[in-house]
């Protein structure tokens, strides 16, 4: 079949799948489980035949298995030009097979831990995964914000009707917060669209045109700031940066478990991912003279995360606060520009969703055996839970990034980067601080390992807990994690060693994308450190090609 | 000019005709025994005659309007593609709320209840159509005048009286001071005529080009009159208490009719973009597009009661709804991504949503007991799960969240001020309105995310909160089929324009175009004999002049 084809089957599968919930729901909970299971499946595998496509073809730049349909058509009377535009490139590529592949995870870690309204419950889940592999494999900017808003209707309820105690309040607060940046997104998004409207006189809102129009014609760098920021908004809420992490922790706490992994796993994706996609390609002078304070942000957001972290008292909030300096890293190499960061940075956001995505269905795996998620009512499950203690230790080396583990080739790769950054190329404004913020970067990730071995010292060994020791002696059935659970967690092990093994296998193909994406905003910097001129050099930049291009006004 | 009873004329009023007629029978024979399925079905027959009608002339008037690109004037009718959108529209809140009404009215009354609806239906489709301010005024008191029966029947107790005493009192004042506002534009402009051909002569020109002293105070008092029809500050006081003191069916009716009843008079009127002459016109419209997007919401924030929850959100989508207008009216010309178009698009999706919205709640209370607060909302998620489902596909539509259809009308009204922005801003000099058009947007959009806050409790209390215990579950029961009905109609209808919003979207452009036509050198000979003949062999007896614009 056409990789298009296949891309297309596995983004509407979902859906259908949720249809067919919708059906088998009065057999009772075994068909509904059994069915998600199956779609999920059936969707990653034809994740996977796409993504072996790809890894055979030529390296291009272009995209890969694409798909278009006419949405809006342009027409005299309608200057929109929509479509539904699908196609993968090297970006998206591997966020694509990770969405797959987690929801496979988060659908075994709920088997047994969701016994009420089971088919709404996998419905919205699917619903969700198709949302975010559209936020993915979108080449279209309206339907990539489509997508990106529609997830957060399947997770409100997710988190609402299954959470924990305040998950009235997480879902609401999760709803609106992310949704008042993301207005402020969509305002930008359309002042993009309409540039390139004055530009080519169509309102065209592919992702690739629009990236040559702003780079032939590109916006004078005071728009290109406030459309900067604007998309900002949005996605940094989403990411979660520093300063605008607050939602994170309650949502990510309250949510069940496949929620958290998908949040954690996938979710805080999406705002990297729109960085990388809009932001840095599109609006290159105003990346390169916000990056040293976005540079700053990231790292405050290291430290912070670590620091709080190394404070909490609960698993699972533990790991939340833990994501916050984890993205940090991942902020830290998109905005060094470097093409190792940057790199390092794409490769850390597939780290991330498997490893916190992992930790997360663990702490799932826990609460359902001892229905505490209080560090301190656990201790010297080693003994007692071989499995748990084999899986939580290996992600745990992940996240902090242990060599021959995956988060070790992404942490090293951006902080590689971004030394490069600091010393040789730091740019004008703010550019001796940025050797702190290397500096600091590094001490992050000596936080990392602290807070998560002291995790896993305290929850895992030591003296066996008050609790644990009743629930055993009472003779409650808590087993060691079963075949369910292992083959939940497995596909993600082998990721940790797949890709901290062979880095390269996962880096090579999105190198071409990467390049591309950064290219403009590279050169920007690069002169301004030449020249020493502060960024705003890219006004000269930029008027001098609006006399040759600049913006008409479009005949009707 | 054109005599009004000529054959013609009355053919192209015919749809409208249909429903009067059958309004008259239903006060006539109201007095017979029947039942209210049966007067609803008859009412739903007259639509139903009456839409085939209208469907069979847009058939035939379709073509040479889209591909003449001109509207044309038969008699005191304005014919385009705007008068004929806002038909259909005003038909389908006629199905909608016939079905969701029919058992809102005690057996006794329910021939007169269907019957004044009918006829604000057909006031709707006049007014839409009017190109004399006579008839217009005429198309406004035919919605108004039988609203007030609707709000009086049937409904006992102090609230209910209170809500349609007051709306009685507050409407009469809104209409006397519109007539006012007329009644300066004849003054200055010499005829009643909206508009002699696109664009030219008539009332319409006369606020954009005359600099008598009269206009602005014109301009003031039609503020206030169309202020008050949208529910838009400051004359949306009225709406909460009226809205809580009357039932579900007639506070949808309220939220929609008169909405689109002062859309049609800010198009018609200020729709046409050489409106600029006249100071502070946009101004005016854009603050008090800001004032009441921001106080609507803000209002609706703290609501427990439903229908007061209600009647602010509708306030705050009057707003959006003047938006579109606003920047029409900053502009000068149109180029695109109009401003019309948006707020004619925004109508059209708020309609199925809103009285969507209303249509559930009416469903969820069959068991005598009306829906009144955010608590009877408590475990309906399980108790009806489709029927909550449809709900929240409402609110989330109204609440702007993509792919619904309430997404793309903020996309359209958003994306028009944008594109007026980022003209004024990007011209050969900076000009402030860009600064206000963008201030206008931000406003927009940062609302659309208190708006979701509010709509959210509302789901939230059908799915995160436990049914009380007291609660007695019975099944469906069979007169919750209409407003079921009227659910379903509205949600296929909010799901089709979110996926497929292509047709209503060039419907709209279309619209605008032709209420801001390009000036053709064109002489009205040539214009006439490019129109297409089937036209002429379909709507025109042969003995009638060979062009509608011969006439004059």
């Amino acid at each position: 079949m056409e990789p298009a084809t296949l891309l297309l089957i596995s983004l509407v599968l979902p859906v259908l799948g949720a249809a067919v919930l919708w059906v088998v729901a009065p057999l009772g909970d075994r068909a509904v489980r059994g069915t998600a299971l199956a779609t999920t499946l059936v969707t990653f595998l034809l994740v996977a035949l796409v993504t072996a496509g790809y890894l055979e073809q030529p390296r291009g730049e272009e995209g890969y298995a694409v798909w278009e349909q006419v949405w809006l058509a342009h027409q005299p009377s309608v200057p929109w030009d929509v479509r539904l535009s699908l196609g993968l490139d090297g970006i998206s590529l591997w966020l694509y097979g990770l969405t797959a592949l987690l929801m496979v995870t988060a659908v075994l870690a709920s088997w047994r831990a969701i016994d009420r309204q089971c088919a709404l419950f996998y419905g919205l889940l699917l619903l969700l995964e198709t949302g975010c592999l559209g936020v993915f494999c979108a080449r279209d900017l309206l339907l990539f914000y489509i997508c990106f808003e529609f997830t957060l209707i399947p997770l409100f309820f997710l988190i609402g009707i299954w959470g924990s105690e305040q998950r009235q309040w997480a879902a609401r607060k999760f709803f609106l917060y992310t949704l008042a940046g993301s207005v402020l997104t969509f305002l930008s998004l359309l002042v993009i669209v309409l540039w390139g409207y004055r530009a080519t006189g169509v309102a065209t809102f592919s992702l690739r045109e629009l990236t040559d129009v702003l780079s032939d014609t590109p916006m004078p760098f005071a728009w290109q700031q406030v459309v900067f920021w604007g998309l900002f908004a949005g996605f940094a809420i989403k990411v979660p940066l520093f300063p605008l992490h607050t939602w994170l922790p309650l949502a990510h706490v309250q949510a069940p478990t496949a929620g958290s992994v998908f949040l954690a796993g996938v979710l805080l994706k999406m705002g990297t991912y729109g960085f990388l996609r809009l932001s840095i390609p599109m609006l290159p002078s105003a990346t390169v003279a916000a990056a040293p304070w976005l540079l700053w942000l990231a790292v405050a957001g290291i430290l912070y995360g670590a620091l709080v972290a190394l404070a909490q008292a609960d698993i699972k909030r533990l790991i939340a606060y833990s994501s916050v300096s984890h993205m940090g890293f991942c902020m830290l190499g998109l905005f060094a520009l470097t093409p190792i960061a940057l790199r390092g940075g794409t490769l850390q956001m597939i780290n991330h969703g498997i490893s916190t995505g992992a930790l997360f269905a663990l702490v799932g795996m826990i609460y359902e055996r001892f229905h505490t998620r209080r560090i301190r009512d656990l201790g010297g499950l080693a003994r007692q839970f071989p499995w748990l203690c084999f899986f939580f230790v290996l992600f745990t080396m992940s996240s902090v990034g242990l060599p021959g583990t995956n988060g070790f080739a992404g942490e090293f790769m951006i902080l590689i980067g971004m030394f490069q950054r600091a010393w040789h190329l730091p740019g004008v404004v703010l550019g001796d601080g940025l050797t702190w913020v290397s500096i600091l970067a590094i001490t992050g990730v000596v936080l990392g390992a602290w807070y998560m071995l002291l995790l896993v010292r305290r929850v895992f060994f030591g003296p066996e807990s008050a609790l644990a020791r009743e629930q055993r002696e009472e003779g409650h059935e808590v087993g060691d994690l079963n075949w369910r659970e292992r083959l939940a967690l497995a596909p993600l092990a082998l990721c940790v060693f797949w890709i901290g093994l062979w880095p390269g296998f996962f880096v090579e193909p999105m190198t071409p994308a990467l390049d591309r994406v950064s290219r403009s905003a590279s050169r920007i910097w690069a002169e301004e450190e030449r020249t020493g001129e502060p960024a705003t050099a890219g006004v000269t930049l930029s008027s001098r090609s609006a006399s040759r291009g600049a913006p008409q006004t479009p005949r009707r | 000019m054109q005599s009004i009873a000529d054959w013609e004329t009355i053919r192209l009023l015919m749809p409208e005709l249909v429903i009067i007629l059958a309004a008259a029978y239903l006060f006539v024979m109201g007095m017979t025994v029947g039942s209210r399925t049966w007067w609803a079905s008859f009412a739903l027959g007259a639509l139903a005659i009456a839409g085939a009608t209208m469907w069979r002339q847009q058939a035939v008037l379709w073509n040479p309007l889209v591909i003449g690109g001109e509207a044309w004037f038969r008699g005191p009718l304005w014919i385009d593609v705007f008068g004929e959108l806002v038909r259909n529209l005003a038909w389908l809140v006629g199905v909608l709320v016939t079905l969701l009404a029919y058992r809102a009215a005690p057996q006794r009354l329910a021939p007169e209840f269907l019957g004044s609806l009918l006829l604000a239906v057909a006031g709707t489709m006049i007014a839409g159509r009017a190109n004399d301010l006579v008839l217009l005024f005429l198309g406004l008191e035919l919605i108004s005048i039988p609203t007030y029966t609707m709000l009086f029947l049937g409904r006992a107790g102090r609230a209910a009286m209170e809500a349609a005493a007051k709306y009685f009192f507050l409407s009469l004042l809104a209409s006397a001071i519109l007539l006012y506002g007329f009644s300066f534009l004849y003054g200055v402009a010499g005829t009643t005529e909206l508009s002699r051909a696109a664009g030219e002569g008539g009332v319409a020109a006369v606020i954009g080009k005359s600099s008598s002293l009269l206009v602005p105070v014109a301009v003031a008092l039609l503020a206030a009159g169309i202020g008050f029809k949208m529910a838009a500050v400051p004359f949306q006081f009225y709406a909460p208490d009226v809205y809580q003191g009357t039932s579900h069916a007639n506070a949808g009716l309220l939220a929609t009719l008169p909405k689109l009843a002062g859309v049609i008079v800010l198009i018609r009127l200020f729709g046409q973009p050489q409106v600029t002459t006249t100071p502070f016109v946009w101004e005016l419209v854009a603050l008090l597009s800001m004032i009441t997007i921001t106080f609507g919401n803000t209002c609706a924030l703290w609501q427990r009661d439903l229908r007061r929850l209600m009647a602010y959100s509708s306030i705050a989508h009057a707003g959006y709804m003047l938006m579109g207008v606003a920047v029409v009216l900053s502009m000068g010309s149109s180029d695109g991504f109009g401003g019309i178009a948006g707020t004619v698009f925004y109508v059209a999706v708020y309609i199925p949503a809103t009285l969507g919205v209303f249509a559930a709640w009416t469903a969820f209370a069959n068991d005598g007991e009306e829906l009144r607060t955010l608590q009877d909302l408590h475990g309906l998620g399980r108790a009806r799960p489709v029927l909550a489902a449809l709900l929240a596909v409402f609110l989330f539509s109204l609440a702007g969240i993509p792919p619904l259809a309430g997404f793309w009308g903020k996309l359209s009204v958003l994306g028009s001020v944008l594109d007026g922005g980022l003209r004024w801003l990007t011209g050969r000099e900076a000009d402030p309105r860009g600064a206000w058009l963008f201030a206008l947007a931000l406003v927009g959009a940062v609302n659309a995310a208190v708006a979701a806050a509010y709509y959210l409790r509302i789901i939230a209390a059908m799915y995160f909160q436990p049914a009380p215990a007291r609660r007695r579950e019975v099944p469906l029961a069979p007169q919750a089929l209409g407003p079921m009905a009227c659910a379903v109609v509205s949600a296929w209808l909010v799901v089709v324009f979110g996926l497929m919003p292509g047709a209503l979207f060039q419907t709209a452009q279309q619209a605008e175009q032709m209420l801001t036509p390009v000036k053709q050198p064109a002489s009205n000979d040539q214009a006439a004999s490019e129109r297409p003949a089937d036209l002429s062999r379909d709507l025109r007896p042969p003995d009638a002049p060979l062009a509608p614009f011969e006439a004059e």
